[in-house]
C-alpha cells in the first residue's frame, strides 16, 4: 500500500470519527458551566532551591517558536532590486483576497514566520492580522509607504474556496510573491493537493499575476528568490518527501531540481540529497531533518544552503551547501557547536541571512527534553518539556566560504538578530522565565553588535521596548513587533539605532 | 512574536465574553482530540469537560486563541495519558460501541472503515495522538509538535512509525479478507 493511498484513507476516517461521536447535545454548555464553576488555580511558585538553579542557570538559551527559532528571511543586498520611496499606487487593480474594515490593525501573522519586512525607511511588507480565529484564521498582506502608520491591504485577489495560508517572500518594495497552502489549523479533513498557487507582484501589490504550476505532490512551504526573475520553492509533502522546484521565469514555469526522501536510521544517504533520517525502531541514534519552512536561503543563482534539526549524542548543526542552484547538497564546513549543552539534544537552525554579498549570518539553537510533573486538583500530570539551552550564531565574511561561531547573549526568543551592513547587528535576548510551566522565556534586554556577531554588548532602551521581532534597514532606524495575541502587541519604530523607541498606531486605510 | 508572549493575564477573572468563543469554537474538536485517545465517548467528554476547566482556572492559560488552543490540546493528551495510567491500559482498549442519536450520523457509522479503526487501535497512545493532528485535522508536523511538546524531528519519527504499523494491520487485514 503506498503511503499515499493510506494518507487517504487516514483523513476519509476523520468523517468516520466524527459520525462516530454524533451529535452531542449541550457539550458547549456542559464546558462552560463546569470551566465557571471551577475556581482559580494559586500561582504557583518554584521551591526556592529550584528557583536558585534556574536563576544560576540563566544562560540556558531557547529553540522557541516550536522548536526552531523564526528569523525573518534575507535581504539578498546586493542582487536585490532596491525600492523606492515612491507613494503606493492610488488604486489597486483587483479585489484583495481578505477583506479588513478599515482602521486599527494587528500586525504580524500567526502562521508562518514572516511578520514585517521594511526595505526603505518609508515602504514595506507586512503580514496580519495575526489572527481571526482558530477555525477561520486568514492572513492579510499589507503595504506601507509611510513607514508603518498606513498601511494598505493587498492581499492577492485568491477567491473563497482557495487555501488560504500564505507564504510570503518580499525581495524588494516592489517584488513580492504568495505561494498559498491549505490552511492548517481546521476541522475537517482534506486532501492534499497537487496544485499549488503562486501570486507575485512587481509593482508593489498594486497588481498581481497568478501561475498554478503543478507539483509531484505535497504543499508550498518556503519561497525563496534571489532577484526579480530566479526563485526557488520548497514543497512538503504528506509523504515524508521534501521537493525543491525552480523558476527562472519569476515564477510562471517551475521545475523540479530535486527530491529528498525520509530514509531511516542505517539506511545509505542518497549521493548529494539532503539527510532526512528518522529513527524507526527508537534506538536513540541521531536523526536529523531539513526544516521546510525557514530552512532554505540562496546567495545567487548557484549557491544556497540549508539549515535543519538534528537530534542525538552530540549536538549537531544542520548545515547544507550547495553549488549547483539545488542540485546536490553538501555538508557545510563549520566550527563544532561546543559540547555544553546536556544531549540527547535538538540542534535547530535557520538558512543563513545575508545582508552584503559577503556577510552573512545563520542562528542554531539547542535544546533537550525534561520530564516535568506536577499536582493538579487530585491527580498527577507529566509531560515532556522542552528546555531550551545555547544559542549560536555562525557568521561569514566572505560570502559563505568559511563560518565562525559565536554565542548569543541570553535566551532566544522568537527572533533571531538583525544584521545591517555586515557588522553592526541588535538581538533582543530572553531568558528562561523562572517556574514557568510549560517553559516560558522573557525578555532580557536589547544587544549590540559592531563587528558582525562576534561580541555583543547591551544597549539601554525606554521602557516601551520589550523585545519581538526586529527589522532594522540602517544603523538607525528600525521596527520591533513585541508581543502577540489580542490586544497585546505593539508596533514600536526606533530612529537612533535602538535607544528609544516611539509606538506606531497602524491603521489599514482600505 | 513568539507564543510565550501569548501567556499573562488570567482567563478567570469573570471574562467569560473571551473564553465562550474559545469553548464554542473548540469544544467539538477536543472532544474528537480526547475521543481518539480513549476511543470512549463519556470518558473523553469528561476529559474535555476537565480540560476546559483547568485551562479556565490556570492563571498561566494563553490568550491568544492559537495558544489557547495547543494549550488545551496539551491538558487534554496529558489528561488521556493519566486516564491510561490509572486504569494501566495504556495500548489496549475496548473497540467503540456507539449509537448515534441522528440517522445520518447512524448510516455512515455503520460504514465505518473497520480496518482502518482497527488498525488505529493497534497504535500507541502517542501514535494516535500524532496521527490525529496530522491527518484527522491535517496539521503541519511543526504545530502537532508544538501540540505535543515534543521536536518536531521526534514527531516525523513517531508519524512514519505509526504509519508503517498501519500499512502493517491493513495488509493483513487484507491479506486476511482474501483469505476467507
Amino acid at each position: 500500500m503506498k503511503t499515499s493511498e493510506l494518507e487517504t484513507r487516514l483523513r476519509g476516517h476523520a468523517r468516520v470519527l466524527d459520525a462516530e461521536i454524533g451529535t452531542r447535545t449541550g457539550l458547549e454548555e456542559k464546558l462552560l458551566a463546569r470551566a465557571v464553576a471551577t475556581p482559580p488555580a494559586p500561582v504557583r511558585r518554584m521551591p526556592l532551591v529550584r528557583e536558585a538553579a534556574l536563576a544560576a542557570c540563566v544562560v540556558l538559551l531557547a529553540a522557541a517558536g516550536g522548536y526552531g527559532v523564526i528569523q525573518l528571511r534575507a535581504a539578498h543586498v546586493g542582487t536585490a532590486l532596491e525600492g523606492t520611496d515612491a507613494p503606493l499606487p492610488a488604486r489597486l487593480s483587483y479585489t484583495p483576497g481578505t477583506t479588513l474594515p478599515a482602521g486599527p490593525v494587528q500586525i504580524g501573522s500567526a502562521r508562518t514566520g514572516v511578520t514585517m519586512k521594511m526595505f526603505t525607511s518609508l515602504r514595506g511588507w507586512a503580514t496580519g492580522p495575526a489572527a481571526k480565529g482558530i477555525a477561520g484564521a486568514r492572513d492579510a498582506l499589507l503595504v506601507t509607504a509611510d513607514g508603518g502608520s498606513h498601511w494598505r491591504n493587498v492581499t492577492p485577489p485568491m477567491s473563497p474556496g482557495e487555501p488560504n495560508v500564505l507564504i510570503p517572500f518580499f525581495l524588494d518594495a516592489n517584488h513580492a510573491w504568495v505561494a498559498l497552502a491549505p490552511e492548517s489549523i481546521r476541522g475537517g479533513p482534506q486532501p492534499v493537493t497537487a496544485t499549488f498557487t503562486i501570486f507575485r507582484t512587481d509593482d508593489g501589490g498594486a497588481s498581481w499575476r497568478k501561475a498554478t504550476p503543478a507539483a509531484v505532490e505535497g504543499m508550498p512551504s518556503e519561497l525563496d528568490f534571489v532577484d526579480a526573475t530566479h526563485g526557488w520553492l520548497v514543497i512538503a509533502s504528506a509523504s515524508n518527501d521534501v521537493y525543491l522546484y525552480r523558476t527562472t521565469d519569476a515564477g510562471v514555469h517551475w521545475s523540479l531540481v530535486s527530491r529528498h526522501p525520509l530514509i531511516l536510521v542505517g539506511d545509505s544517504q542518497p549521493v548529494g540529497t539532503l539527510p532526512r533520517v528518522a529513527d524507526a525502531t527508537n534506538s536513540g541514534q541521531a536523526t536529523c531533518g531539513f526544516d521546510s519552512f525557514v530552512g532554505i536561503t540562496f546567495h545567487d543563482l548557484s549557491t544556497g544552503w540549508t539549515a535543519g534539526q538534528c537530534s542525538g549524542p552530540v549536538a549537531k548543526p544542520y548545515f547544507y551547501v550547495s553549488r549547483d542552484a539545488g542540485k546536490t547538497w553538501n555538508a557545510q564546513e563549520v566550527p563544532a557547536i561546543p559540547a555544553t549543552t546536556t544531549c540527547t539534544c535538538w540542534v535547530s537552525g535557520t538558512a543563513p541571512v545575508f545582508t552584503s554579498p559577503r556577510d552573512g549570518t545563520s542562528l542554531f539553537a539547542t535544546s533537550s527534553l525534561q520530564n516535568h510533573c506536577e499536582t493538579q486538583g487530585t491527580s498527577t500530570s507529566c509531560m515532556d518539556e522542552v528546555i531550551p539551552r545555547h544559542v549560536f550564531l555562525y557568521v561569514t565574511s566572505d560570502g559563505g566560504g568559511t563560518w565562525f561561531l559565536h554565542e548569543l547573549p541570553g535566551v532566544a526568543n522568537a527572533g533571531g538578530p538583525t544584521l545591517v551592513a555586515g557588522s553592526t547587528g541588535w538581538y533582543a535576548a530572553a531568558n528562561l522565565k523562572v517556574g514557568s510551566v510549560p517553559v516560558e522565556t522573557v525578555y532580557d534586554g536589547l544587544y549590540v553588535t559592531h563587528d558582525g556577531g562576534a561580541s555583543w554588548a547591551p544597549l539601554e532602551t525606554s521602557a516601551n521596548f520589550q523585545g519581538g521581532d526586529l527589522n532594522f534597514i540602517n544603523s538607525t532606524t528600525g521596527w520591533a513587533l513585541s508581543g502577540s495575541g489580542a490586544g497585546l502587541q505593539t508596533f514600536l519604530q526606533t530612529k537612533d539605532g535602538g535607544r528609544s523607541w516611539h509606538e506606531l498606531h497602524p491603521v489599514v486605510t482600505g | 512574536m513568539g507564543p510565550e508572549s501569548a501567556k499573562g493575564a488570567n482567563l478567570n477573572s469573570g471574562d467569560r465574553a473571551w473564553f465562550e468563543p474559545l469553548v464554542s469554537t473548540l469544544g467539538r474538536p477536543a472532544l474528537k482530540f480526547a475521543y481518539m485517545q480513549v476511543q470512549q465517548i463519556d470518558v473523553a467528554e469528561e476529559i474535555v469537560q476537565e480540560g476546559f476547566a483547568r485551562a479556565w482556572a490556570s492563571p498561566n492559560t494563553p490568550r491568544d486563541p492559537i495558544e489557547f488552543r495547543r494549550w488545551l490540546y496539551r491538558i487534554i493528551t496529558n489528561l488521556a495519558r493519566d486516564y491510561f495510567r490509572d486504569r494501566k491500559q495504556t495500548a489496549a482498549f475496548a473497540p467503540a460501541s456507539l449509537r448515534s442519536d441522528d440517522p445520518v450520523n447512524e448510516a455512515e457509522r455503520r460504514a465505518i472503515d473497520e480496518s482502518v479503526a482497527s488498525a488505529l487501535r493497534s497504535l500507541t497512545l502517542g501514535e494516535r495522538q500524532a496521527i490525529y493532528l496530522r491527518y484527522f485535522e491535517d496539521q503541519s508536523f511543526a504545530e502537532t509538535a508544538r501540540i505535543l511538546g515534543r521536536p518536531s524531528v521526534s514527531v516525523r519519527v513517531v508519524v512514519h512509525r505509526a504509519l508503517g504499523k498501519l500499512r502493517r494491520q491493513l495488509e493483513q487485514s487484507a491479506d486476511a479478507r482474501v483469505a476467507i
